[in-house]
């Protein structure tokens, strides 16, 4: 089975996020592949493995830096990369010109499925997995905890997680499936797969090369940082009783909870 | 006829030999050449030379351990004779060294016999063993005797009394055992046989010395009954049992684990001249060049690993102290130690072509059971808490778990197999340079508010303050680090911390078997300390402690590295620290030992004088203290572990400090300070117990308030 | 007169409490506000939009509606859209908005934002505030053109009975079943009335000072007193040991929630569950250890046994009642 995971290359979640206009500040970010993307990455080598067959190939849209996201996914066991690298999108790529950019250079390309995280952990937006179906032309599962294939490669029975509960969805090839966590265990790189991963092809690609037309559609105006959050009062009390008795009282004035 | 002349001496093969040619003591050298080639056919038959050929292949890096070669034998002499390490245990101790000593005597004893009477006389008729020589030697060899012979029984009695839990049990052992005590015995019978027959008649020449032959003296008055014909013919039958049983002793060594008399000594001769066991280094170009990391197959380990499983005795000491063992956990040093010896011979079995050669197999070309799985459970590999403890112990200076940690290093680096709750540290370890995943921006946010002296606003200092990861950002610790920046500051000490520029010293890394990590960690610090110019380092964690000062040699950071009760001690000592307030009421207080101070780096007596210069009152030390100190449960990544077999580690040792009587339990390692922390809190004793770091208790004796910022300080001032 | 239309969402029988939300917040907006309701029996519920406001309603039901298929729905409401050619489509940011929003908006060929808390109208566009980072930041966005697509966090805004015109018009729409192609299998829902945590007004929660799954049961009775918009959660170390589904899960790997109460029990309150919650309006803490990081988010907080506290608030509730 012939894969494709689109990966983005996002902040670690511990970084610290400083704010600058409509952007952050990028020194001292501690970059790393998105952790959806992951899952996304997993599956495709998982799906591979068990057909014994096929070939995985990452796509990517991101500066000069994400090439360290690309290499990751390489010694986690992926076998070509194709990374769009373009001024043009430097951090103005919304959801859907980053859908876009993904779009062109996937159609380029041979695969049975398209694997990519839910969302990315910087804007959360968690929007690329349905625009890139729909660029495509072809069928979007999000949320997907379980992944099945037939034999024939010719659909997938997955499983999605839905409000309150899980659905079983079947769904013909080529699909696009988007990685919520549960899917399953991402493997941690080996060191001969480290080392093997410098080794291996990246195509680098600029909008122009993959014929993208579209630019982003929304636009960030500003970026800010949320209030901090203040300690709030600690109830005082004799024991477990009267600070209960006192946070009842609270929840019944002044939060009117009750 | 023997002895002929001395009459302070006696006759050797007394009632032995007959008249004329001495058909006798020619059978005796036929018997004694026979025993010596039936025990090198038994080293043959039991696999020895085969075991040996598998030894001298081995791949793993070539290490001298020939070099300094007279050192060596002085230390082995002392050990071997002495006892050295063999009498840290009482029970076990003596009765070792009376067995041993027992024998040399003995074999001296023998020999001398055998000079005198098969070599000296027939060539040169020269009778030397005779008057005062021949007295002392007769009280020897009795003394010596007989107290191999207690030391048998003591053996005896705690094969079949006290079977300690940590002892197993082979039939060979209770044979040997036996086997000796039947020589001895008969020996002694043979002897107060002769001294009835010959030296007990009061007309002998030898009657006023009988006492110099205590214990033949006394198994003499056994026989007084008996008639001179019934001795003889007694004494006659018996001095073979007892030759053949000496010279199937002899044969026995070869088949039993008699063989340590031998390999004991030799892997003494061959020990690390580190105090560190050497865990592999890995040259950092090894990553580039390298296909395989870590060892998973038997001739991947050096020579040495290999040769270490040779002098096992199965004497159990390194299970009788292993942390793991003693909390239930599948892990059993002296078994590693012993199902590696099987397995080399059993992987032999494939290994050697029909010419006798060994052949190193391929992973495709070999079909037999793995190193690791099959032979090492990979529980066993990871229970491990790398405290040293079984190092310590083992008398035969072999290096237990550093062989676990190469199997863990091919699990990490090229199976990508461990603890599922490893992955999150190192992550975090490559995304924040710390174990706990938190961000490395916050790395300072102990400090401030403390006025304590950046490195990079202060350009350089006499002292690095490397605080480590568990000072950083660790809560419980966090107070510990902020103690001992406040008592260096009010020492006077001239220092400065790294601030953010600090990273993890990546021992966790290093231990759970990712060197690659390890490395970068290390290599990154270095860079740092060197931009810094720095020389000297104080560290707060023993594990960074250790780390920095040895295994960051290998990566060419040569620094001198202090723990912080080092620096405390003498900061105590020369006066610039005065410890004059009181410390509360502590009640009974017993210091834990840290692993990586205490074992790894011989830090015993600082933290005790500290707490004694604190005015701690009443100290006591636990059951287990010093060398045999029992591990908290956190070392060699452990602390990053689920601990899903067995006992709790930091639980057991938590009840060991209750079980000491004391009420406060003080620590210089954050590991341990967490760990028995949380001992106390999971058995809820926070109403009768509590753990303190020396490094709080001593900025209160100081007087020093942690809590209050500088900034307060200056505000109360004002 | 182009306006704001909304996609009114329907579980279970029932339109989502967030697509009144965003009903009554584009009422505040101005212009006509149209709702397109989708579902099995949707006609049904139109009118329960007009309440809130909508001046328009446009119903698709029919038996084909009755799971929520995507290409199926996405095609329906596309089509009511290019009728409506309206400036503004609001949705809630729900588990199925957010899988139903993105792909409306590309379909439409615009951009969408997704999971807002705020929105303000300036002039013709409305300023979208949503939380990004995991919450560490807020990035104030625009869409380039119309109409607007934005999908809004559940509980952002409040739910306000106004006037409309409250027309509902039934659309026939013409579905190319040619590009169904995903087909629902099965649904297997958890058996519970309790609203999902992303929508709970109130959320109990628990972690790892539970110390173990049958202590949830007092969470649970407490989540009850609270009534029925109160449900109960978890920290990630309480589902990872087992004790909790994943789908009770609050953080960064679980639920993000905003919440007006929540009350976080034995948790210790990482950077990772805190990312799932600190939108909450008040945040109640329950913790023995006076240094857990949870204080210093919380707006109450008590130093206490959870085992002792926990019981004596649920006495003390009742005796309001």
């Amino acid at each position: 089975m012939n894969t494709v995971v689109c990966i983005k290359q996002v902040p670690d979640t511990e970084t610290l996020i400083k704010v600058q206009g409509a952007g952050i500040v990028q020194d001292g970010v501690k970059w790393v592949m998105n952790p959806y993307d992951e899952f996304a990455v997993e599956e495709a080598l998982r799906q591979k493995e068990k057909m014994k067959a096929g070939a995985v190939t990452v796509v990517s849209l991101g500066p000069d830096r994400a090439i360290e996201a690309i290499r990751t996914a390489l010694a986690m066991g992926a076998d070509t990369a194709v990374h769009i690298n373009d001024a043009a999108f430097a951090e103005k790529a919304d959801p859907y010109a980053t859908a876009a950019a993904l779009a062109a250079a996937v159609k380029g390309l041979t695969y049975d499925a398209v694997f990519v995280g839910k969302q990315a952990i910087d804007d959360d937006a968690g929007q690329v997995p349905a625009m890139l179906g729909e660029m495509l032309g072809i069928p979007v599962v999000t949320m997907v905890i379980k992944f099945d294939v037939a034999d024939d490669k010719s659909k997938a029975t997955v499983t999605r997680e839905v409000e309150g509960g899980v659905a079983v969805i079947e769904v013909p090839l080529p699909a696009v499936f988007s990685a919520q966590k549960g899917l399953n265990e991402p493997r941690y790189a080996s060191l001969p797969g480290i080392m093997k991963a410098k080794k291996k092809p990246v195509d680098a690609k600029t909008a122009a090369a993959l014929g993208v037309t579209e630019g982003p559609k929304t636009v960030v105006k500003e970026m800010s940082l949320p209030p901090a959050r203040q300690a709030g009062k600690k109830i005082a009390g004799d024991d477990a009783a009267a600070k209960a008795k006192e946070l009842a009282r609270i929840l019944h004035e002044d939060v009117k909870a009750v | 006829m023997h002895g002929s002349g001395a009459e302070i001496s006696r006759e050797v093969f007394w009632n032995i030999l007959g008249p004329g040619f001495p058909t006798e003591q020619v059978l005796l050298y036929i018997i004694a050449v026979g025993a010596f080639l039936l025990f090198f056919q038994g080293l043959a038959r039991g696999g020895f030379f085969t075991r040996l050929k598998a030894i001298m292949k081995a791949q793993g890096p070539e290490i001298d351990r020939v070099n300094k070669p007279w050192e060596r034998f002085w230390y082995t002499v002392i050990d071997v004779f002495g006892q050295k390490k063999i009498l840290r245990e009482p029970f076990q101790g003596i009765f070792h060294s009376f067995i041993l000593w027992g024998f040399i005597a003995l074999v001296i004893t023998t020999a001398i016999v055998f000079a005198q009477a098969d070599i000296i006389w027939p060539i040169w008729h020269v009778w030397f063993m005779k008057d005062g020589f021949y007295l002392g030697l007769s009280l020897f060899a009795d003394v010596f005797g007989a107290l191999a012979i207690i030391g048998v029984l003591m053996a005896l009695y705690r094969r079949y009394v006290m079977k300690p839990k940590w002892l197993d049990e082979k039939a060979e052992d209770k044979i040997v055992l036996w086997f000796i005590l039947g020589i001895l015995v008969t020996g002694f019978v043979v002897e107060g046989l002769r001294i009835q027959a010959t030296e007990a008649n009061p007309s002998s020449p030898m009657y006023q010395y009988i006492w110099t032959s205590p214990v033949g003296r006394t198994m003499a008055f056994l026989f007084s009954g008996m008639s001179i014909e019934a001795i003889k013919g007694t004494h006659f039958m018996l001095w073979w049992a007892h030759v053949l049983g000496a010279f199937g002793f002899i044969i026995y060594i070869a088949y039993s684990k008699l063989l340590h008399i031998f390999m004991a000594p030799a892997n003494i001769f061959l020990r690390a001249d580190v105090q560190n066991p050497p865990i592999k280094v890995m040259p950092p170009e090894m990553f580039e060049n390298a296909e395989t990391f870590g060892i998973h197959k038997l001739e991947e380990y050096s020579w040495k690993d290999l040769f270490d499983s040779e002098a096992c005795i199965r004497c159990g000491r390194c299970v009788e102290v292993c942390p793991a063992f003693n909390t239930d956990k599948p892990l059993k040093p002296r078994d590693v130690i012993q199902n590696m010896r099987t397995y080399i011979e059993q992987k032999a079995k494939f290994a050697m072509d029909l010419n006798g050669n060994y052949r190193i197999l391929s992973d495709e070309e070999y079909t037999g059971p793995a190193l690791i799985g099959d032979t090492i459970e990979k529980d066993t590999i990871w229970a491990c808490t790398t405290c040293m403890a079984c190092v310590e112990a083992c008398p035969c200076y072999i290096n237990q778990f550093p062989k676990l940690i190469e199997l863990r290093r091919y699990l990490v680096m090229m199976e990508s197999d461990f603890p599922a709750e490893v992955l999150d540290v190192f992550k975090g370890m490559e995304n924040n340079s710390n174990p706990w995943s938190i961000g490395a921006h916050v790395r300072a946010d102990w400090a401030k508010g403390h006025d304590i002296p950046l490195m990079s606003e202060k350009g350089g200092a006499e002292y690095l303050f490397y605080v480590g990861c568990a000072g950083a950002f660790d809560d419980l610790n966090k107070k510990v680090a902020i103690s001992l920046a406040k008592i260096f500051k009010a020492a006077g000490l001239d220092f400065a911390i790294l601030g953010t520029e600090e990273g993890c010293c990546g021992d966790s890394a290093k231990k759970i078997g990712n060197e690659y990590i390890y490395q970068a960690l290390a290599m990154a610090n270095i860079e740092t300390f060197k931009a810094y110019n720095v020389k000297q380092i104080i560290t707060m964690c023993p594990h960074g402690y250790n780390t920095l000062k040895h295994d960051y040699k290998e990566l060419g950071g040569n620094f001198e590295v202090f723990h912080y009760t080092e620096i405390l001690d003498k900061l105590i000592k020369d006066g610039s620290l005065k410890l004059n307030q009181p410390v509360g009421d502590l009640g009974t207080v017993t210091y834990h030992d840290s692993c990586y101070l205490g074992r790894y780096n011989n830090v015993y007596k600082q933290p005790r004088n500290i707490l004694k210069a604190a005015g701690v009152g009443n100290m006591v030390e636990m059951a287990s203290h010093h060398a045999k100190s029992f591990c908290c449960g956190a070392g060699g990544g452990r602390m990053w572990m689920e601990e899903d077999l067995g006992a709790r580690i930091n639980q057991t040792r938590t009840k060991e400090v209750e079980a000491a009587g004391a009420k406060t339990v003080c620590t210089a390692c954050p590991f341990c300070y967490t760990m028995l922390s949380d001992g106390i809190k999971e058995l809820e004793l926070s109403e009768k117990l509590q753990a303190i770091d020396i490094a709080v208790l001593v900025a209160k004796a100081a007087g020093i308030d942690i809590k209050s910022s500088d900034a307060d300080e200056k505000e109360a001032a004002s | 007169m182009p306006g704001t239309l909304i996609y009114a969402e329907v579980q279970k029988g029932e339109i989502k409490k967030g697509s009144f939300e965003v009903v009554s917040k584009a009422k505040e907006f101005g212009g006509e506000v149209a709702a397109c309701i989708i579902g099995k029996g949707a006609e049904g519920l139109a009118s329960q939009l007009a309440k809130f406001g909508a001046d328009k309603i446009y119903v698709v039901d029919g038996p084909e509606y009755e799971n929520y298929v995507p290409e199926a729905f996405v095609q329906a409401f596309v089509q009511v859209a290019k009728t409506v050619n309206p400036s503004v489509i609001l949705a809630s940011a729900t588990a199925q908005g957010k899988d139903f929003v993105p792909a409306v908006a590309a379909r439409l060929g615009v951009g969408a934002v997704s999971d807002c808390v705020d929105l303000q109208k300036n002039g013709d566009k409305v300023v979208a505030k949503r939380p990004v980072y995991a919450g560490k930041a807020y990035a104030m966005v625009e869409c380039v053109a119309d109409p607007q697509v934005i999908a809004v966090r559940p509980n952002s805004f409040a739910v306000k009975e106004a006037a409309g015109a409250g027309a509902v018009e039934k659309v026939a729409v013409s579905l190319d079943a040619s590009k169904i192609k995903a087909v629902v299998k099965s649904i297997e829902l958890a058996q519970t009335n309790e609203p999902d945590q992303t929508e709970a007004e109130i959320i109990v929660s628990g972690g790892r000072g539970m110390k173990g799954p049958e202590n949830f049961k007092m969470l649970e009775d407490l989540a009850k007193l609270f009534g029925p918009t109160a449900t109960t959660g978890a920290s990630r170390a309480a589902v990872d040991a087992g004790w909790r589904a994943h789908r009770y899960q609050v953080g960064q790997t679980g639920k993000t929630v905003s919440p007006n109460l929540y009350i976080a029990c034995g948790i210790s309150g990482a950077i990772q569950h805190l990312a799932g919650m600190s939108t909450a309006k008040v945040i109640v803490a329950i913790n023995k250890d006076a240094e857990a990081p949870i204080f210093t988010k919380a707006d109450y907080g008590v130093v206490d046994d959870l085992f002792n506290v926990v019981p004596a608030l649920i006495d003390e509730i009742k005796k309001f009642k």
